[in-house]
């Protein structure tokens, strides 16, 4: 199974802390006894799991509203074969807003979509969203893994509440961003 | 559903034939079919209602759900899911034409984007088979567009992207989107199955092509016996191993097709004729993904270098292509529609196409196909969920 396997490109760059565990848990990283000073462990994230906040800002290049929307979601593990997996979905109503991870050397990546019916948002704006997501996950306040800043790859559609799809513009792009903060 | 997505408008087109006379004396066909299509149908209905004594009521509006239709009339992006779902008879489908987008501009405007020309608000048909239309309008800021499905405003419009069939006055002039593939089916517990099976025995034939022409234009002859012509599938080159796969665990306890093998080789999908029965494919689910080593190198050359076979919709794929089986994997296409009919084949064969230029590369021989679909696994109602591959081929091979 290749590690860092992915696109190469437009992956958002890791905390330094991120980066050497990657780095370990590949294999790649330096072996042997080292000369310099040991530096202070930071504690490595906990599981994504519980309540969170998704926020959701379309890219800097879309022609609609940059304004950030945000959703109450709820974080599980979700199957370990073939790769272990975590599922977020709105808190009370989880197919309407579904995210499908996998989760590997303290990255998440995967699916995030919606029905035709779209979401609405805290904001009273509806989403309808089509997007892989990539984030490096980093330990919350109170242990918990959460995504600080992850960029989301694909199509993302505004409406007021009950308006059609996209009546508030459409935008596919790779650069959309997202943070998934521990509540 | 919002706005005028939940109003069907019913045009009753004939009065009640024989169905109606065997049955309550009321009784008519109903076919449902999306606000693009309807102004294309109405020669066609009027001329089998005249062959064949049956009455057809239209409703103008989103096709799934069918809302009690015995025959749907919609874009491929709209019927995916009821056919793979089983809501309508994926053994019954068929194309009847396809129509294309056009740009509306006043007469004598200069050329440019509609973007640029227009002084004023856009106008775009909205729904679910507008999606690139509407995609391919992202540079024109929210507040100046009108997404409607309101076939009389949408003729108002002095400048709108539309399908060719709500275009109004002004000039019409040729748009990249992908055009509008009209696909009809017999709805599973259509109420009159025999006057449905009557309908679609009439559109497939010449009479209602030539009716249907001056709207749509016409399919493609649909694909025969697939040893006889698909030549390239004989020839081709096409993935040998799984390097790595993943679906989600939701994913791989609703769906039935999860063995990422089923990509490998050449095309082989078969519907075999029940629904939800497949043979030969691995569906995605919800931001799946499979990478595969092609063995070969493809090259970037002529054309397309990579064809992806996907089989009953469109559902998007997205593309990534490596050197070597670690990675880096380099994205290729985002999201890529994959709904071309494949010549040679029978139907649900459908494929997509990609370029090795449009990450940069000059070769690649692994490739990582994901669901470009990211259809909430827990709201699916199909063991199908996500793209549902077939094979991977290599069309420009390093010698």
């Amino acid at each position: 199974m290749p590690c860092l396997r992915g696109i190469s490109r437009r992956r958002p760059s890791p905390v330094p802390i991120v980066v050497s565990l990657l780095a370990a848990a590949c294999g790649s990283g330096p072996s042997g006894p080292s000369a310099s000073p040991t530096p202070t462990p930071t504690p490595t994230p906990g599981p994504v799991v519980g309540r969170y906040l998704l926020q959701i800002t379309p890219g800097p290049g879309c022609a609609l509203s940059r304004e950030p929307l945000t959703f109450p979601m709820v974080a599980a593990a979700a199957g370990t074969s073939p790769h272990p997996g975590v599922q977020v979905v709105l808190d009370g109503n989880p197919s309407e807003l579904e995210w499908e991870f996998l989760s590997e050397n303290f990255t998440l990546r995967g699916g995030l979509g919606t029905t035709g019916d779209g979401v609405l948002s805290n904001e009273t704006t509806r989403l309808w969203i089509h997007v892989i997501g990539t984030g490096s996950v980093t330990r919350a306040a109170d242990g918990r893994g959460e995504v600080v800043s992850g960029t989301l790859m694909g199509y993302v559609a505004l409406g007021r509440a009950f308006e059609e799809e996209g009546a508030r513009g459409t935008c596919s792009a790779r650069d959309h961003a997202f943070s998934l903060r521990a509540r | 559903m919002r706005g005028l997505a939940a109003t069907a408008v019913a045009l009753l087109l004939a009065a009640p034939g024989p169905i109606a006379r065997a049955g309550s004396g009321h009784e008519r066909l109903h076919l449902r079919t999306s606000e693009a299509f309807a102004p294309c149908l109405a020669p066609a209905l009027q001329a089998f209602t005249r062959e064949s004594g049956l009455g057809v009521a239209v409703d103008v509006g989103d096709v799934d759900p069918p809302r009690g239709a015995d025959v749907v009339i919609g874009d491929d992006s709209e019927m995916t899911r009821l056919l793979e779902g089983g809501a309508a008879d994926l053994a019954t489908s068929f194309d009847l034409g396809s129509l294309p987008w056009v740009l509306v501009v006043p007469a004598g405007s200069p050329v440019g984007s509609l973007a640029a020309l227009a002084p004023e608000q856009v106008s775009v048909m909205g729904g679910r088979a507008s999606r690139a239309a509407r995609e391919s309008l992202q540079a024109v800021p929210a507040s100046r567009l009108r997404v409607s499905r309101n076939a009389d405003e949408l003729r108002e419009a002095r400048y709108a992207l539309v399908p060719r069939s709500l275009a109004g006055p002004g000039e019409h002039r040729p748009s990249g989107v992908r055009p509008l593939m009209a696909v009809t089916a017999i709805v599973t517990d259509a109420p009159h199955p025999d006057g449905a099976r009557a309908l679609l025995a009439f559109l497939r034939g010449d009479r209602a092509r030539r009716l249907l022409a001056p709207c749509l234009d016409p399919a493609p002859p649909e694909g025969q016996a697939r040893a006889t012509s698909a030549g390239s599938a004989a020839a081709g080159s096409f993935a040998q191993s799984v390097v790595d796969w993943w679906l989600p665990d939701c994913t791989l306890t609703h769906n039935g097709y999860n063995d990422p093998a089923k990509v490998l080789g050449k095309p082989d999908a078969e519907f075999l004729g029940v629904k939800d029965s497949y043979r030969g494919i691995m569906s995605l689910g919800q931001g799946g993904y499979v990478t595969v080593d092609m063995g070969d190198t493809a090259i970037d050359g002529p054309g397309a270098d990579v064809r992806v076979y996907q089989v009953t919709g469109m559902e998007p794929v997205t593309l990534y292509a490596a050197t070597s089986a670690q990675g880096p994997y380099n994205l290729v296409a985002l999201r890529e529609d994959c709904g071309e009919r494949t010549p040679g084949f029978a139907p649900p064969e459908r494929h997509c196409d990609f370029n090795l230029r449009d990450a940069g590369m000059a070769e690649a021989r692994y490739f990582k196909i994901e669901d470009g679909e990211i259809y909430p696994c827990l709201a699916g109602g199909t063991i199908t969920e996500g793209a549902d591959i077939d094979a991977i081929e290599i069309l420009n091979k390093k010698p």
